[in-house]
């Protein structure tokens, strides 16, 4: 059978199981994609970054099966003129459009555009994830401006995203009133009802092993690119903790990351030890001073972590207080402060949670929710 | 060769031991440090007659409403039980100050010195008596 023989009642098979499962598979993860991109909190992003995963393998296949698919699944297949596409407008317009059995010249730019923006978003999310939290493919590649530039990219491919997504669905809508034909149904079925001729060259039929063989490439490709990406140094340069810090300031709280605050709120903590957040931490000269060295010299303006970047904002009047932070509050203010009191130390004690602390990133991935999750009784120690 | 190292191995062992044993008795670091402090307790008041353990008591469990707010007595962090794990504000454990159950305690004279400095500041609002730290060491060294 070819693709163009009639079943019985004068249907006609146009979209193949691929680009059908293709289609759907799409269309529910980029609402997934943009529901959990929009809505949830900073630390739960990592389904946002699976779903966004998912679909890059949707849409590499896709691509692939643009040039080995059956007739109408090629991108061959929906190449028209840019007055054809005026000229199918123009008959929308005049409730009369010309049937076609692929995709019509406004489809086809339709879906060109969706996978543009889809593939676009893929690649701005990547870097984004990249340079602004260090994690993924790119973590050592992009620094967190280009990070930023790219998030900002994101956002906006995502309204355009949406909008797009509502045209594509109104002119489904709209072809299908005026055509009599559920396009949305022959999407399920993949048949369609024969109503325009068949191309004038004779329809090419899906080639799965070249399929397979290119996917496998570039699956071998990707595979590559992750191993260099996993042998790279860690995005975040490792620095042990300064002895004399540690000791000191380990002592009573966990051991702050010196890029969790700029160089000068560093120093003003430190010449205050006297009441140090309630209570008296005076040092010894000498070592006072070789703290202060240490963590100034290692400050928030030396590395390109996003807690690097946004706890600065800290008030500078204020005490220099992490928690404090219109970043730090922002990014926490769905906690409910039952779990914070279950935390030994408080909110302040940024390692009960964060597994990756030590280290100055605090990526969403490595958030212990274990810990969070499961309420601890608070400590019978704790008596006031 | 496994001779050596045989030796070698009872030999720290029997050091282990034996550092063991003295930690369990008198120490002499923690002695000079409690001589330091009757001196200077003398030196101070010509009428002291040496520290009471009952004082220190009085001393650890006391509410003081001078200090900062946030630490209103010893037991704020150390716990009412001087034998049980005590805990910062910040949520490090610390060692019980009771001597029996941490039995290096008080025999470094700077972390002596360095702690009353802090946190007599921090609840008492004021720096120690030589008498005032007498007793309290008195008190746990007996606990």
């Amino acid at each position: 059978m070819t693709i163009n023989d009639p079943i019985n009642d004068g249907h006609v098979p146009v979209w193949d199981m691929p680009t059908r499962i293709y289609h759907w598979g799409q269309a529910g993860l980029v609402t997934l994609a943009l529901v959990t991109g929009f809505l949830i909190p900073t630390d739960w992003l990592n389904i946002h970054v699976i779903i966004g995963t998912l679909i890059a393998m949707l849409l590499v296949f896709r691509v692939v099966w643009g040039f080995f698919g059956s007739e109408y699944a090629r991108f061959g297949s929906f190449i028209f003129h840019p007055r054809r596409v005026v000229e199918h407008l123009n008959s929308v317009l005049e409730r009369a459009p010309a049937p076609h059995l692929g995709h019509n010249p406004a489809g086809a730019v339709m879906v060109t555009l969706l996978m543009v923006v889809v593939g676009l978003m893929l690649a701005s999310g990547y870097i984004l994830l990249g340079g602004t939290y260090k994690e993924g493919p790119f973590a050592t590649v992009f620094s967190y401006a280009s990070g930023e530039s790219a998030g900002s990219v994101h956002t906006l491919l995502a309204y355009g995203l949406i909008g797009l997504v509502l045209i594509h669905v109104l002119g489904v809508w709209v072809e299908s009133r005026l055509s009599g034909e559920n396009l949305i149904r022959a999407m399920v079925s993949g048949v369609k009802r024969q109503t325009a001729a068949a191309p004038a060259w004779p329809p090419r039929s899906a080639r799965p092993l070249t399929t397979g063989f290119v996917l496998t490439g570039i699956g071998y490709l990707i595979a590559v690119g992750l191993v260099w990406s996993l042998r790279q140094p860690p995005a975040v340069p490792r620095l042990a903790p300064d002895p004399i810090y540690k000791a000191e300031c380990g002592g009573c709280h966990w051991v702050y990351h010196p890029s969790l605050l700029p160089a000068a709120t560093w120093r003003r903590l430190m010449t205050g030890l006297d009441d140090h957040f309630g209570e008296d931490a005076s040092l010894a000269p000498e070592r006072a001073a070789a703290i202060t060295a240490w963590l100034t010299s290692h400050g928030a303006e030396t590395w390109d972590t996003l807690p690097a970047h946004r706890l600065g904002t800290l008030d500078p009047a204020g005490p220099p207080r992490i928690t404090t932070a219109p970043f730090w509050k922002r990014q926490h203010s769905h906690i409910p402060p039952a779990i914070f009191k279950s935390i030994k130390g408080g909110p302040g004690a940024c390692d009960a949670c964060h597994t990756d602390a030590d280290s100055g990133r605090f990526s969403f991935r490595r958030i212990d929710r274990q810990h969070r999750l499961l309420l601890q009784p608070p400590s019978p120690k704790a008596t006031p | 060769m496994k001779q050596v190292t045989f030796l070698a191995l009872t030999t720290c062992l029997m050091a282990f031991a034996v550092s063991d044993l003295r930690a369990a008795e008198a120490n002499p670091a923690r002695d000079a440090i409690m001589a330091g402090l009757g001196a200077e307790a003398k030196a101070s008041d010509p009428a002291f007659a040496g520290f009471s353990p009952q004082r220190g008591q009085a001393l650890y469990g006391a509410k003081s409403t001078v200090g900062k707010p946030d630490t209103p007595s010893c037991t704020t962090c150390h716990t009412a039980d001087p034998t049980q794990m005590g805990q910062t504000r910040a949520g490090k454990e610390i060692d019980a100050m009771a001597v029996s159950k941490t039995p290096n305690r008080f025999t470094d004279p700077e972390k002596v010195a360095k702690w009353f400095g802090r946190n007599c500041n921090s609840v008492l609002g004021r720096p120690c008596t030589a008498a005032e730290k007498g007793d309290f060491l008195t008190y746990l060294i007996g606990r």
